[in-house]
């Protein structure tokens, strides 16, 4: 595994993160472009609410049975002269999606937007194979210019202004006249359009990922605003879908329920633009098409997770509203979580695909304030997932020292309510009497982390217990 | 082991299954069979047919897509025509060999009419649609030679001609006219579901119109029952119909929406600042179509 | 004895919480005065720590150790009434999850966890208040705490109580549901994001013009009140539980007491 990760640093990309002011700037449109716009849309359809129960039970129902789902989704796509590869690893899937590509003898490919691509890094393998590959996503393009991850699975470039991208489309469109206004984000869609239009004609491989694979016909399906994933896998001559194993639902009417939640999680649509459903290649008439189908199939760590506590994030449909709604993200973005995958999915799904032991940090950054979990479309109980990882840490003894032995040192006591009580009332009594004058302090020992930025209340003095025992005790 | 018998046995293993088990396969063949149907929207479902075109109207304009109404097919080229003169258009366009479009009597208009599958070189492309969900204002179109699938993506302008009797309440409702048409567990090699003009809010999560895809999509809607509808008149800029194409986008150019001073900084008062979902539609469309309007233009 | 068959004037547990029994103690004696208002009788068992600390740091056998020591410790009692949303929530949802698949104790704590509430759901929904006599001149503003929101659905009922507070107004804030960034020891492992999220919840405190910001939980209201303080901001924070109770003349957290 050559996956590139910065998780373990997680604070340090925090603190970079907070003391960015262009980032600061670009976060405000998280808030600001999301969340409001997902209650309008969730309001406006009363069965909402009992979509979300819908979309959960049929996932659940389908991970239970995803070995059957999946046999019937291979033998459909097969009938409709598809064909389908399995990729256990990472690895596996960059190598299988090469081998396509050299052997129809492809020089650029197309992408449409694709998380699993991330995952896997496909770009470095194609690059490294001599294909060029061209993110079509006006985010992803302006992604892959600048060299960087997507910060947010479905917006990429939110962490960034106008302005940055105005320079990158400066540096890298560099045959345009340099006189050009850019000024307007319209005129950076534009020349985008008019530099990928001419990238769509030549492409040789088109490259999507799928929001949702049919196992009743064999059919992918992905869901876009821009038609740029439809000009992927239309235009070359060779379609690969990229997908990982638990897309799976079983019949057009499960993924129809799931696409009544889709959208209007991650965007606030009714529906986005374009919804499309491909089976197979061209067939007989066709007059466009492409001429071969393939799907890749990524387990990368998914298969053991249906086995243990973790298989409810399977459920996730990469809407990202947990991120939208998550305060830790709108402090510190996405690129501060350091792989793929940020928000409170990451915070679940990373650990279990990089390993606890890298991003172990991510389930422990969250307040556990629950807004994910009560915008999740498929109810997946985000802060409940990420606790099981701190039990796991915990357990491994990940958890940092100065947690374990203050955790220790506190159930120690708690444990031992009369020992407790005479401990925590000559404390509170000493503190009270240091803090007395201000009521607060600047500074604590071992509290740094809250002191820095923050008074702390003294005691008023004498513990409740005390005062209410006395006070029993004279009445 | 192969990689396939490998990704089996893990998913088995995990749920502890061997994958025989007769209960297990029988519950995964009923629901494929039987494709239970889920949670469907009120909205839709218990509209009468008449209610049902209206709110796929609504909704559609709703998307940023026009629509204009004819009584009879027949009537279908001029309202084509008339919303390309709309637009400045020159008039020409290409279409898939579809038997509804083929029937269509072109020849009543000056256009200049090109068949088969699109390589961007055509600023209009015309389809005919396999269906509509109302619940959603979407169409549904099906690839193949009658309707080549580059006809719905490359074109700037896509020209949608929908027969009202296809305009179903739910998703649901045309997968089962999927079904009957081409048999069950089967499905054409492209359906699409399109829900409005292309656009993209990836830069600074402000929306604009017209990313990849058709920067408009019109609908001419075949309506015998709709209400007597007027020749089109001379100078009007758009067909006749409920929803005129043009004065949608005509009275959001003619007004001037922009509020100068409350834009941030970097960007002074050319900017759409949205306040609410649909001032942000209107904003984002007046963005993408400047005055004058040949769509490859850029920026005035 | 269960919820349903509650005497005429039950008995209730106040679990004070440790928060509350270590710095800030007027806030259970504002509890006990209302739960009485609210025609019950009210204990003080034996407590320490509701186990919520252990339980969100992967500790899950200190957790079940407090847990089933509350267990006992409020056998007698008809309700157990937490002021706070937090430690009201890890009782009455996280309790019953620790010993789930265990017949017995999971008997235990599920009748533990059906007599126990947050306290101003408890004197609004189990009680049926509408009004508290209590007098407080000023504008406050109210900052819904994440647990007792979105476990126990704490939201209308302090407001409705509040509005009765003869003299009191509530000026709304911006995202009053949204965390203040504090998340137990999140505050101190990532004290850096938790002081960022907490600068913008005082910015929106400070919008909102009000001289008083209160909550349910003392956890939500020492950060709110950190900050604010260390900010200079002339922002008084209390917990609501003293408004109700018409103790609101007191000093409010991190303020010095009075007369020394």
């Amino acid at each position: 595994m050559t996956a590139h990760f910065t998780s373990p640093a997680f604070k340090e990309n925090a603190h970079q993160a907070l003391h960015d002011p262009a980032l600061q700037r670009a976060l405000g449109n998280v808030e600001s472009g999301f969340i409001a716009k997902r209650r309008k849309a969730a309001d406006k359809l009363p069965e909402f609410e009992a979509l979300r129960d819908s979309a959960r039970d049929i996932k659940n129902h389908t991970l239970a049975h995803l070995d059957l789902y999946l046999e019937a989704y291979e033998a459909k796509v097969t009938a409709a002269g598809g064909h389908v590869h399995f990729a256990p690893t990472a690895e596996d899937a960059s190598k299988i999606v090469t081998d396509i590509c050299r052997r129809v003898g492809a020089r650029t490919v197309a992408k449409g937007k694709s998380m699993i691509s991330e995952e896997i890094e496909l770009n470095a393998h194609l690059e490294a194979a001599g294909v060029k590959p061209i993110e079509t996503d006006l985010g992803e393009y302006i992604i892959q210019l600048r060299g960087e991850r997507p910060s947010h699975i479905v917006a990429p470039v939110i962490h960034l202004n106008r302005d940055q991208i105005e320079s990158d489309f400066r540096r890298v469109h560099s045959d345009l006249p340099a006189e050009r206004d850019l000024h307007a984000p319209e005129s950076l869609l534009a020349e985008a359009r008019g530099v990928l239009r001419k990238r769509f004609l030549e492409a040789d491989v088109g490259i999507t990922g799928a929001n949702f694979l049919v196992a009743e016909t064999g059919t992918s399906i992905i869901v876009t605003n821009e038609g740029n994933g439809d000009l992927s896998q239309t235009l070359p001559r060779v379609h690969i879908v990229l997908a990982s194993i638990e897309k799976l639902v079983p019949t057009l009417e499960d993924a129809s329920q799931m696409l009544r939640v889709l959208a209007r999680s991650a965007t606030g649509q009714e529906i986005s633009v374009y919804t499309t459903f491909s089976t197979g290649p061209r067939r007989a008439g066709d007059v466009d098409g492409p001429e071969e189908y393939h799907v890749v199939l990524l387990d990368n760590g998914r298969s053991a997770m249906l086995a243990g506590e973790f298989r409810e994030m399977l459920r996730c449909i990469r809407c990202a509203a947990c991120m939208n709604h998550c305060p830790v993200y709108h402090a510190v973005g996405g690129h501060a979580y350091g792989w793929v995958y940020p928000g409170p999915m990451g915070s679940v799904l990373s650990p279990s695909l990089i390993g606890v032991d890298k991003a172990g940090h991510l389930p422990n950054a969250s307040t556990f304030c629950g807004r994910c979990e009560s915008v999740c479309p498929v109810r997946i109980p985000l802060p409940k997932l990420m606790r099981h990882w701190r039990e796991r840490e915990f357990e491994r003894h990940l958890s940092p020292a100065t947690v374990r032995s203050g955790l220790r040192l506190w159930g120690f006591f708690a444990r031992r309510p009369r020992l407790y009580r005479l401990a925590t009332r000559t404390a509170m009594g000493a503190l009270a009497l240091l803090g007395r004058r201000k009521g607060r302090f600047r500074s604590l020992p071992l509290a740094g982390g809250w002191t820095a930025t923050r008074d702390f209340a003294a005691p008023e003095g004498s513990t409740f217990q005390a005062q209410w025992a006395a006070r029993k005790d004279r009445a | 082991m192969t990689p396939r018998e490998q990704i089996f046995a893990n998913i088995r293993r995990s749920l502890g299954s061997t994958g025989e088990e007769k209960p297990r396969r029988m519950i995964v063949e009923e629901r494929l069979a039987l494709r239970p149907a889920g949670v469907l929207p009120a909205r839709a479902t218990e509209k009468s047919a008449r209610e049902r075109v209206a709110l796929f109207v609504e909704m559609a304009e709703a998307s940023a897509a026009t629509v204009s109404i004819v009584n009879a097919p027949e009537q279908a080229p001029a309202a084509i025509a008339e919303f390309l003169r709309a637009h400045n258009l020159a008039p020409a366009l290409r279409r898939g060999t579809d038997p509804r479009l083929e029937a269509l009597p072109w020849e009543r208009t000056t256009l200049e009419v090109a068949t088969g599958r699109t390589f961007g070189d055509d600023a209009a492309g015309v389809s005919a649609a396999f269906g509509a969900v109302a619940e959603t204002g979407t169409l549904v179109l099906v690839s193949g030679e009658d309707n080549p699938t580059t006809l719905n993506f490359l074109p700037d302008n896509h020209i949608v001609v929908l027969d009202v009797a296809d305009v179903a309440a739910t998703y649901e409702d045309v997968w089962g006219r999927v079904r009957d048409r081409f048999g069950a567990g089967v499905m054409p090699r492209t359906v699409n579901w399109i829900t409005g003009p292309s656009r993209s809010a990836d830069i600074e999560q402000i929306l604009l119109m017209g990313a990849h895809g058709p920067r408009r999509l019109h609908i001419v809607l075949i309506d015998p029952e709709a209400a007597a509808i007027e020749s089109v008149p001379e100078s009007a800029a758009a067909p006749a119909g409920s929803t005129p194409a043009e004065p949608r986008v005509g009275s959001t150019l003619a007004a001037d929406p922009k509020k100068p001073g409350d834009g941030e900084p970097a960007s002074p008062a050319k900017e759409p600042e949205p306040e609410e979902d649909e001032d942000e539609l209107d904003e984002a469309i007046e963005e993408s179509f400047p005055a004058s309007d040949p769509p490859s233009q850029t920026q005035p | 004895m269960s919820a349903a068959s509650a005497p005429a004037r039950p008995r209730v547990g106040l679990f004070a919480t440790c928060l509350v029994d270590l710095i800030r103690p007027s806030v259970g004696f504002a509890a006990a005065n209302l739960i009485e208002q609210a025609g019950c009788e009210v204990v003080v068992p034996p407590q320490t720590c509701c186990g919520q600390p252990a339980f969100n740091n992967g500790d899950r056998a200190t957790a079940r150790d407090l847990a089933l020591q509350a267990i006992d410790a409020f056998q007698g009692v008809d309700y157990v009434v937490a002021p706070s949303g937090s430690c009201a929530g890890q009782l009455k949802k996280h309790v019953p999850e620790l010993f789930a698949g265990e017949p017995d104790l999971s008997r235990r704590a599920d009748a533990f966890a059906a007599k126990v509430f947050e306290l101003v759901t408890f004197l609004v929904d189990v009680r049926g208040m509408t009004s508290v006599q209590a007098r407080f001149d000023g504008v406050v503003t109210y900052h819904d705490s994440c647990a007792g929101l979105r476990e126990l659905g704490v939201k209308a009922q302090p407001r409705k109580l509040l509005e009765s507070v003869q003299g009191l107004t509530i000026a709304e804030m911006k995202d009053p549901d949204v965390c203040c960034g504090f998340g137990g020891t999140f505050a101190v492992k990532y004290g850096e994001i938790s002081d960022a999220i907490v600068a913008k919840k005082a910015d929106n405190v400070v919008a909102a013009g009000a001289g008083t910001l209160l909550a349910g939980d003392l956890g939500c209201l020492m950060n709110m009140a950190g900050k604010l303080q260390r900010e200079g901001r002339p922002v008084r924070v209390r917990h609501v539980a003293e408004v109700l109770a018409g103790m609101g003349e007191e000093p409010a957290i991190g303020e010095p007491t009075r007369g020394e």
